[in-house]
């Protein structure tokens, strides 16, 4: 029965409302039942087409690598010429066969890697040409692909990923540069890092440091630069904690004479407390009265470590202080400064922080 | 008299229709969206292996805090699971809720639990800590031992205790895939506005598990369990990311979210009897309060979904512990709505006040009424001859085919991106449910959701009993 018959036998005789209202509208509703019926069993066809494409995939995806797996291990343990894999790789597959490289790439390190990624070399122009493609996340697998394989020989393609609209290409070519430990692009990484400020500070510096101590001498100018801002000299001055770079030191120590920006003087105390020296003290002991909790938590670390006898009383004092923050840092700078039985006459006394000291004992015995 | 009696009912079935139209529409609208996003989700997941960044120093420490209330019957094997997590810097705090059972004996024992110190880091009011556990075998492991005073209540315990920048909320039964951290954390790394972020559930019930882990991924075989793990991807895949992509997440479920201490502490914890008063929907309600934290002081923040962390959880196999859920959930969601009623339409609080609030109080929280009489007139139109054969056809439409569709969806959006039912019986069997649920499956849960919303009206307060069977582990080996 089609739509207009039906619309022509109601079950029963409609209302006076039904007559004004119903014709048009609920016409159109039932054609649009028809109309999702369709839809709903097209979306079904679809999703199963879609499953079998995606076995298909997977099948397809089984059947390459078996064939690629054994002469790539051959590759890897120099019995096999990188000829005789290409040999393997069809005029369509090379795409796949990159990606199958990627996976080996993530896992080798060393002499290994470099032979995966002269497998690549001759596949990679047509993911070069990608790095321009108009959707931004195909400019960013391509960057990566790129990054992961194609280093050096298309660094300058890579460093102008940095200035890519999208920011996470960018991030993802920052990534690369950095990981490949390419040095004289450390400048350059280093001049758009307010392009990430958005991007989680710590693992930022750490990106920074997995440089190694090349990078250094780059992140002391940032941070020792006034004009580079606040945000980027916080991450410059956590790289180079995690660096333990002892130069950083002096610089450090400098920048803590200002406490405009305690979140900066925080990351130079912790550089202090990572690489300080005794000359440092009389800066670190001034910042103990700091307002900001941060900086006195900071300091507080800072005094564990390059402290003497002379400042077991102002730590006693940071155990009490109102900030737990605080308390927990000079807890834990007792600690790092040997004064256990301190700590253990603290924990069997104080009223209302015993458990910290405690606390910080029992991880002194882990 | 009979004729203002039928002028009313034929009225309210158009009220009805047009509502039944309006919500499908944005469910197909928040489709679309997720479509759009799942697929540019899983790109940036190739183009950015965020594993090779968490491997460095700069991976933030989590503290996954996991409320224990009468679970004797998963709680070792939840909180195995979660010492198998992979990622490299996380404790695990696991409250014991004044449980009247052996939840915290099997702790002790499976962990070999002593007694220690640990400085709370916060002042959230809370029922008494009666002890602190650490295990010797895991020193990441820390049982805190307390007075009841609910699930709310023991997660600001958990939150008192938490020393890391980040902690993650989970249940207890619950199980975490390894990654869910990894994956979760994401938000976080890439956004440092990011406060809160909120995985995908899904269902336990008819999967393999061994050692905590689920190993073989399967779709409910009952019919119960099955509907709820179609409801689950749809809620999930569709809804959620599509409100995420709009930058109004409401809800991130107290089953798995991570959260930014900080905000979470200002904001005044979870919220109990003890601090901004109880409700059984603390999950959502923390959602909300952080939006009104946060735009009522200018702080920059964003809520985001991750659809791929996956926490498994057991959903219930009878009607009535189902109908005690929903009923639950429903409370929960118009107590959070009423209590931020303020927001409602609100332009100080952006899209939340003007697009998330009023769709979650027209269709989520009141829309059960209208969809209970809109039944019940229908059925009524029926039977006085009031409808036409036209009439019944829209109707059906609407209220049915057109929620088949959305359900056919979401299907279809988790074959997209995350294919974790490989067997294609289990996909075909979606398909059944997709079509079974409508014929009474969703006319039930509205009739609870209905009561549920007449309860909060009514202020009912409590939980309900949850019966706990276990993770499935024997059932589905003996398959």
């Amino acid at each position: 029965m089609t739509v207009t018959a039906l619309a022509a036998v109601p079950l029963q005789v409609p209302s006076r409302v039904d007559l004004v209202l119903r014709q048009p509208v609920l016409l159109l509703l039932a054609v649009g039942v028809g109309v999702l019926m369709v839809f709903a069993v097209a979306l079904g066809v679809s999703v199963v087409l879609l499953r079998i494409r995606n076995t298909r995939t997977a099948r397809r995806w089984a059947r390459l690598e078996a064939k690629w797996q054994a002469v790539i291990l051959d590759g890897l343990a120099e019995e096999a010429a990188p000829a005789a894999v290409w040999r393997l790789v069809g005029p369509d597959e090379e795409l796949q066969f990159v990606d199958y490289l990627l996976r080996y790439a993530r896992r080798l390190k060393g002499a290994e890697r470099e032979i995966v990624r002269e497998l690549a070399q001759p596949y990679l122009p047509r993911i070069a040409a990608r790095v321009r493609h108009e959707d931004a996340d195909r400019r960013a697998r391509a960057v990566y692909t790129i990054g992961q394989l194609g280093l050096p020989r298309y660094v300058d393609l890579v460093t102008q990923a940095l200035d890519d609209d999208a920011p996470l290409v960018a991030m993802i070519a920052a990534l690369a540069l950095l990981q490949r430990g390419l040095i004289d692009r450390v400048d350059a990484v280093l001049a758009r890092l307010h392009r990430f400020v958005n991007w989680d500070p710590n693992l930022l510096a750490s990106m920074l440091a997995s440089v190694g101590q090349g990078v250094a001498a780059a992140l002391r100018r940032a941070l020792g630069d006034g004009t580079v801002p606040s945000t980027v000299r916080r991450i410059a001055a956590t790289s180079l904690r995690y660096l333990n770079d002892v130069l950083a030191a002096d610089v450090a120590a400098q920048l803590c004479h200002d406490e405009s920006d305690p979140e900066l003087v925080a990351a130079c105390l912790r550089v202090l407390a990572a690489v300080g020296r005794p000359e440092h003290l009389s800066v670190v002991r001034r910042l103990m009265g700091s307002e900001n909790f941060v900086v006195r938590a900071a300091a507080a670390s800072a005094l564990g470590t390059l402290g003497g006898p002379a400042d077991l009383a102002v730590l006693r004092q940071a155990y009490e202080d109102d900030s737990r923050w605080v308390a927990i840092h000079a807890a834990r700078a007792l600690r790092q400064a040997g004064e256990i039985e301190v700590l253990q006459s603290l924990a069997a006394s104080h009223r209302t922080r015993g458990s910290l000291a405690m606390q910080v004992l029992t991880e002194t015995e882990r | 008299m009979t004729g203002v009696v039928v002028f009313a009912i034929t009225a309210f079935n158009y009220v009805v229709i047009t509502y039944f139209v309006l919500l499908n529409t944005v469910y197909l609208i928040t489709s679309l969206i997720a479509f759009r996003e799942i697929r540019r989700y899983i790109r940036r997941l190739k183009s950015l292996d965020i594993g090779e960044f968490l491997l460095s120093a700069g991976v933030p420490p989590i503290t996954v805090i996991m409320p224990a209330y009468n679970e004797e019957a998963t709680c070792v094997e939840s909180t195995r699971s979660l010492l198998t997590l992979n990622y490299a810097n996380f404790e695990i705090v696991v409250v014991n809720d004044g449980s009247r059972d052996d939840t915290l004996a099997r702790l002790t024992q499976a962990f070999d639990l002593v007694p220690a110190a640990r400085l709370p880091t916060a002042d959230i009011a809370t029922a008494p800590v009666r002890r602190v556990y650490q295990s010797r075998r895991f020193l990441s492991l820390w049982v805190i031992d307390k007075e009841n005073g609910g699930k709310a209540d023991a997660l600001n315990t958990g939150l008192n205790h938490c020393q890391t920048p980040l902690f993650c909320a989970m249940d207890a039964d619950s199980l975490l895939e390894r990654d869910a951290l990894t994956r979760i954390v994401r938000p976080f790394l890439e956004n440092g506005d990011t406060i809160a972020a909120g995985g995908i559930i899904r269902i336990a019930n008819g999967c393999q598990v061994e050692a905590g882990v689920v190993t073989d991924v399967r779709l409910p075989r009952k019919l119960l369990p099955g509907f709820q793990a179609l409801e689950y991807l749809r809620a999930f895949l569709a809804g959620r990311m599509g409100w995420a992509a709009f930058d109004a997440t409401l809800i991130i479920s107290g089953a798995f979210g991570l959260f930014r201490r900080s905000i979470v502490v200002d904001a005044g914890g979870y919220a109990t009897a003890r601090t901004s008063g109880a409700t059984v929907g603390e999950d959502m309600e923390l959602v909300v309060r952080l939006h009104r934290h946060a735009r009522e002081r200018g702080i920059p923040y964003r809520i985001s979904f991750v659809p791929d962390p996956v926490a498994w959880t057991e959903c219930p196999e009878t009607l009535t512990v189902l109908a005690r859920q929903r009923d639950r959930w429903q409370r929960g969601m118009a107590e959070s709505l009423i209590r931020h009623r303020t927001m409602l339409f609100n332009r100080r609080y952006g899209r939340i006040g003007l697009l998330a609030f009023p769709y979650f109080y027209i269709f989520e929280t009141f829309g059960p009424l209208i969809e209970i009489g809109g039944y019940a007139t229908f059925v009524t139109a029926i039977l006085l001859g009031q409808a036409s054969m036209l009439f019944v056809v829209a109707f059906f439409a609407v209220a049915f085919v057109f929620g088949m569709v959305l359900s056919v969806a979401a299907v279809g959006l988790e074959e997209l991106g995350f294919r974790r039912y490989p067997r294609l019986g289990d996909l075909v069997r979606l398909f059944g449910l997709a079509v079974l649920e409508n014929l009474g499956y969703r006319q039930l849960t509205s009739w609870w959701r209905f009561r549920g919303l007449v309860s909060a009206l009514r202020r009912k307060t409590g939980w309900g009993d949850m019966a706990r069977r276990g993770f499935p582990v024997e059932a589905a080996r003996s398959r």
